[in-house]
């Protein structure tokens, strides 16, 4: 408002005191030059800037904005193609989780079939063997007894020979003896 | 003191031309559109020659100028007005440089003359006219009839709408010239008194000089802008009828 008050009350003063200049905007003998060379320098600057400025200043800029969208399109596929890998991963983890779970408890089956399996087959070797060894422990008893016989006869026959009762060895009488003590002991044995 | 209006003198410049009756003399103020237009080419075809993906400074300016005017455009006029970009952005760096450069002391400017800025006003508003009748056929005139007004009010809505749209021309060039001649009379009158009042009393007005360029600067960039702005609206009136 102080502006405007200030040039009005300056631009009233000097229409009234110089004459020969006034306002110079409003004579009509300098309007055709200015609008005339306003047209030329106006058309030549339009040509310039919708010829030559306009269509690099758009394209560096579209390209700028194009290179920009572009890199955002490929950072969004490149999140998403990791999002899937990192989904694929996920799932190999779990799916192989399943899978070595299943390996284990197929696994212990079997390990425990065969384990059941072997265990038979020992108990049943060793229950053979048991067998035998038991036939043999008898048989051998059995043997046992007349090998005690001989034994305790050959040793009667050098017991009587080191105490040099020579004519005193009668094999018959001491196999009697012997038929004899061997009843007795194995007797109460039995 | 030395006359205020006498900055704004037309002078002719080197021999008189005429083509037919019409005298198109060079003057100090084409001399002064020829430097406007030289400069913004200049500057513009230097800043745009590398189009480097990264934009140097220098093609950075004149990006900033291309983006601030497709900005301006965006918002008020859409983009229908997209064929009208480079005629906007002539009209905005071709008053703004005018303006600036009028700044300069012992410049000429070129904006400061009525004939120049009504000349461009009549320009736009005629060619705003005609693109609203090739658009729209005589449904432009619906331009002229708000919705939702009162039958009885019409008749005199309709007289006020055409005389704001006829009005037109005359506010956007008065309101740039009068801007422009106001403050470099003024800036002028102040610059007077600092030599009137001598080295005793002249710094009073000398801080009010340098205060007013400042304004000046601003009112210069303001006054430029809103001349591309309201040129933008009134093409968004043409284009999209709204009414």
């Amino acid at each position: 408002m102080l502006r405007a008050t200030i040039f009005f009350i300056y631009v009233s003063s000097v229409a009234s005191a110089s004459e020969t200049v006034g306002m110079p905007q409003l004579d009509p003998k300098s309007w055709v030059p200015q609008i005339f060379w306003l047209i030329i320098t106006f058309s030549f600057l339009y040509i310039i800037i919708s010829k030559i400025i306009f269509p690099r200043l758009s394209e560096s800029i579209e390209q700028r904005n194009d290179y920009i969208s572009d890199l955002i399109d490929e950072a969004k596929k490149l999140t998403e193609q990791t999002e899937n890998l990192n989904k694929q991963y996920d799932n190999l983890i779990k799916n192989s989780n399943n899978q070595a779970q299943e390996i284990i408890i197929n696994d212990r089956r079997k390990i425990n079939i065969e384990f059941n399996k072997k265990q038979n087959l020992l108990n049943d070797k060793i229950s053979n063997i048991t067998m035998k060894a038991e036939e043999e422990i008898k048989n051998f008893h059995h043997n046992s007894i007349g090998q005690i016989k001989i034994i305790a006869k050959s040793i009667t026959e050098e017991l009587l020979k080191e105490l040099s009762i020579k004519k005193m060895i009668d094999h018959k009488i001491i196999s009697k003896n012997i038929e004899e003590i061997c009843k007795k002991s194995i007797g109460n044995i039995n | 003191m030395a006359n205020p209006m006498k900055q704004f003198e037309v002078k002719t410049i080197g021999p008189k031309i005429e083509i037919g009756n019409f005298d198109v003399s060079f003057t100090n103020s084409s001399l002064f559109m020829l430097i406007t237009v030289s400069l913004i080419s200049i500057f513009l075809i230097i800043t745009t020659q590398k189009k480097s993906l990264v934009p140097s400074r220098l093609q950075l300016l004149s990006e900033l100028a291309y983006q601030f005017v497709a900005k301006m455009i965006a918002e008020t006029a859409g983009s229908k007005a997209r064929p009208f970009f480079p005629f906007i952005l002539t009209l905005f760096l071709f008053v703004l440089f005018c303006n600036m450069i009028g700044m300069l002391p012992y410049s000429f400017t070129v904006t400061s003359h009525i004939i120049v800025t009504f000349a461009l006003a009549t320009f736009i508003f005629i060619g705003v006219t005609i693109i609203g009748f090739v658009k729209h056929g005589f449904g432009y005139l619906k331009l002229f009839v708000p919705s939702g007004v009162p039958i009885i009010l019409l008749p005199i809505i309709v007289v006020i709408e055409v005389i704001s749209y006829l009005s037109r021309p005359v506010s956007l060039s008065v309101r740039l010239f009068a801007n422009m001649m106001a403050g470099h009379t003024m800036l002028k009158v102040f610059g007077g008194f600092v030599i009137s009042l001598g080295f005793v009393g002249g710094w009073l007005p000398l801080g009010f000089s340098v205060a007013l360029t400042g304004l000046e600067i601003l009112v210069a960039f303001l006054q430029a802008y809103v001349f591309a702005i309201l040129t933008c609206i009134y093409l968004n009136d043409a284009l999209n009828l709204h009414h």
